[in-house]
C-alpha cells in the first residue's frame, strides 16, 4: 500500500520536473520575447513616436503600404541581400581554404590556429575603430600598401566613397567571421576517417579529386550549418556598420537593421521601423524554410548517389 | 612516418603552397590588430605621414599610462566586466536546467520551447529593441545595467541551451540509472553527476555569453543614457570622428577592450571549439 503511494508520488514527481526545470527558461523567453514580439507587429499597426511610445492609434496597413512604396526600402533590401551574400561567400571560402591548409601542416598548428583565430575574439567596436583607421583615405594603411604593390595609383576613397563602403564592410565583416569557420570546418574535416583518405592514395587520386570525392562530402553537413549561422549574423550585424558608416555614404551601407534602427531613434516613428522589421522577419524566415528545404532535398540526393 | 622521408619535387612543392596560405592568411587575421599595437604607440606628429611607421614606438609606454586619467576606459571596462559576468551567471543557471530537462525528459510542448529557442536567434536584436524599450521604459531598467543583462541573456541563453543539451545528450542515462538506484534524487543526480561531466561544454557557453555581453553595443547605447554606465563599446564607440581625442588615445583605449578578451579566448579556445562542435559536427 504505502509503497504504492510512495511509487505514485515519485511518477507524479518525475512528471513535473520537466516543467519545473524548463519554466525559467519559458517564462524569460515569454516576458522577453514573445511579448515584445507581440508588441512589434502590433506597433507596425500604429503611428507612435519614440517621445511617447504608449500613446498609439491604429492606423491599418498604412505603415507597410509607406514602407513598400518607399524607394529607400528597396535600396536596403537589395544593400540586405548583397551584404548577406558577399560575407557569407566569402567567409565560407577563406575559411574552407584557411581550414584544408591547417589541416595538411600539421606542426605548429596549435600556434597557427590560436593566431587564425584571434579576429574573432576581438570586439566588433574596436575592429570598427581599427578599421576606420586603417581605411583612411590619406593616412590609411590599406590605401598605402595598395599603392605600394601596384595596385592602385591614387589613393581611393574608402568609407566616404558609395562604391566602396560596402566592400570596405564585406572585408571587415569576413575578417571577423572567416575564423571561426575555418575552426568548424577543421574540427569537420578531422572527424573524415583516415581510411576514406587511404583509399583515395591508393587509387591515385590527385589532390583536388581526393577534395571532391571525400573532404567535401564529409564536411557537407557541416557547411550547411555554418552557411545558415553566418547569413542569420549577417542579417543581424549592426555594431560595425553603424560604427563605420551609420549606414552611409548616400544609403549605400544601409540594411534593414540600419534602416529599421534609423526609423525608430532618428526618425522617431515606430510604427514605420516596425512594419519594417515585420517585412524584414518574413523574408529571414521565407529564407530559413528555403534552406531547409533544400539542404533536405541535397541530402536525400547524396545520400541515394552514394 | 619513415615513408616519407623522401619527397618528390611535386610534394615538395605542395607544402611549400600550403605553407604560404597559411602564412598569408595569418598575417591578414593579426595585422589589424598589430595594427591598433602600432597606432597606440604612435605619437600624434608621426600619424599624419604619408609612409606609415610600422614599428611600435616602445618608449612611449609611460605617456599611454596616462590615457588612464584622459578616458573613462577603467569605469567602462568595469560596467562592461559588470554586465558581462551578469549575463554569463543568469543564461546558465537557466540553460542548464532548461538543457536537461529538453536532453531527459518527454513532456508536452517539448517542440514548441524547441521552436522559441531557435527563433530567438533567428530575431535580429534590433527588432526587439523598441519593445524592450518602451517595456523597460516602463520598468524602470533603462539606463540601468541591469536592464542589458537582461537583453545580453535573452539572445544568449538559447545559444547555451543548445550546446548543453547536446552536451547532456552524449552522457549515457546508464550512469543516472546507477545512482537513481542508490536513492539520490533526480536535482542530485544532475548536479553532482551529469554537470560535471558536460564541463567543457559548460565552459564554451559561459564564454560565449560572456564575450557576447562584454561586445555588445546596440542594445547599450540605445538603453544607455548617462556617462558613468556606458560600457567600453559605447564609450569608445562615441570617440569616432570626435576631434578633440588624440588618436593614440583612442586605440589605447580600443586596446585596454581587446587584449582582455584575447587573452581570455585564448586560455579557454580549446574548450570552445570542443564545446560548439560537440553538436554541431557529430550531429
Amino acid at each position: 500500500m504505502t509503497t504504492n503511494v510512495k511509487a505514485s508520488r515519485h511518477r507524479r514527481k518525475r512528471q513535473l520536473a520537466p516543467y519545473i526545470l524548463i519554466l525559467p527558461a519559458v517564462a524569460y523567453l515569454a516576458v522577453f520575447m514573445a511579448y515584445p514580439f507581440i508588441k512589434e507587429i502590433q506597433l507596425s499597426f500604429s503611428r507612435a513616436s519614440l517621445l511617447s511610445p504608449n500613446q498609439t492609434s491604429g492606423v491599418g496597413l498604412d505603415n507597410y503600404r509607406t514602407v513598400l512604396s518607399d524607394s529607400g526600402f528597396a535600396s536596403s533590401l537589395l544593400t540586405t541581400v548583397l551584404y548577406a551574400l558577399g560575407s557569407v561567400v566569402g567567409a565560407l571560402l577563406l575559411g574552407l581554404v584557411a581550414a584544408l591548409a591547417m589541416n595538411h601542416v600539421s606542426h605548429a598548428s596549435s600556434f597557427v590556429r590560436s593566431a587564425i583565430t584571434i579576429p574573432w575574439a576581438a570586439p566588433p567596436v574596436a575592429v570598427a575603430l581599427i578599421f576606420a583607421w586603417i581605411f583612411n583615405n590619406q593616412y590609411g594603411v590599406a590605401n598605402f600598401m595598395l599603392k605600394r604593390l601596384g595596385l592602385t595609383d591614387r589613393y581611393l576613397h574608402w568609407l566616404d566613397n558609395p562604391s566602396l563602403a560596402l566592400p570596405a564592410i564585406l572585408i571587415v565583416t569576413i575578417w571577423m567571421t572567416f575564423p571561426i569557420c575555418a575552426l568548424i570546418l577543421l574540427a569537420a574535416m578531422q572527424s573524415i576517417a583516415t581510411d576514406q583518405y587511404e583509399a583515395a592514395t591508393i587509387d591515385k587520386a590527385s589532390p583536388f579529386n581526393r577534395f571532391l570525392n571525400v573532404t567535401l562530402p564529409g564536411i557537407r553537413p557541416t557547411i550547411y550549418i555554418v552557411t545558415l549561422l553566418l547569413s542569420i549574423w549577417a542579417l543581424r550585424r549592426f555594431d560595425i556598420i553603424w560604427v563605420l558608416t551609420q549606414g552611409g555614404p548616400i544609403r549605400s551601407t544601409t540594411t534593414l537593421v540600419v534602416e529599421l534602427y534609423r526609423q525608430a531613434f532618428q526618425n522617431r516613428d515606430l510604427g514605420l521601423s516596425a512594419a519594417i522589421g515585420v517585412i524584414g522577419v518574413a523574408l529571414s524566415l521565407a529564407v530559413t524554410v528555403v534552406y531547409f528545404v533544400a539542404s533536405r532535398r541535397a541530402e536525400r540526393a547524396a545520400g541515394r548517389s552514394a | 612516418m619513415s615513408r616519407r622521408t623522401v619527397l618528390t619535387g611535386k610534394q615538395r612543392l605542395r607544402i611549400l603552397g600550403r605553407v604560404t596560405i597559411v602564412t598569408v592568411l595569418v598575417v591578414f587575421a593579426l595585422f589589424p590588430l598589430y595594427w591598433m599595437l602600432n597606432v597606440a604607440f604612435l605619437p600624434t606628429s608621426q600619424m599624419f605621414r604619408a609612409t606609415p611607421r610600422f614599428i611600435p614606438d616602445v618608449t612611449r609606454v609611460r605617456d599611454l599610462l596616462g590615457v588612464l586619467d584622459q578616458l573613462a576606459i577603467l569605469r567602462w571596462l568595469g560596467n562592461s566586466l559588470v554586465i558581462a559576468i551578469g549575463t554569463t551567471a543568469i543564461s546558465l543557471v537557466i540553460a542548464l536546467f532548461a538543457s536537461y530537462a529538453l536532453s531527459r525528459y518527454r513532456f508536452v510542448g517539448k517542440g514548441v520551447v524547441g521552436f522559441l529557442l531557435f527563433a530567438t536567434q533567428m530575431l535580429p536584436e534590433a527588432l526587439l529593441l523598441v519593445p524592450l524599450y518602451i517595456l523597460f521604459l516602463g520598468l524602470g531598467l533603462l539606463n540601468d545595467l541591469t536592464g542589458l543583462i537582461l537583453v545580453d541573456t535573452l539572445f544568449v541563453m538559447p545559444i547555451a541551451v543548445w550546446i548543453l543539451k547536446g552536451a547532456i545528450d552524449t552522457v549515457p542515462k546508464e550512469i543516472e540509472e546507477a545512482a537513481r538506484v542508490d536513492g539520490s534524487s533526480s536535482l542530485t543526480i544532475q548536479v553532482s553527476i551529469v554537470w560535471p561531466l558536460v564541463l567543457p561544454s559548460i565552459a564554451a557557453s559561459a564564454v560565449l555569453a560572456f564575450f557576447f555581453a562584454w561586445n555588445e553595443y546596440l542594445v547599450a547605447t540605445t538603453f544607455i543614457l548617462s556617462d558613468e554606465k556606458q560600457p567600453a563599446s559605447v564609450g569608445l564607440a562615441g570617440l569616432i570622428g570626435e576631434l578633440t581625442t588624440p588618436l593614440d588615445t583612442v586605440m589605447t583605449g580600443a586596446l585596454m577592450y581587446t587584449i582582455p578578451a584575447i587573452v581570455f579566448f585564448l586560455l579557454v579556445q580549446k574548450r570552445i571549439v570542443s564545446g560548439l562542435t560537440a553538436g554541431s559536427v557529430k550531429g
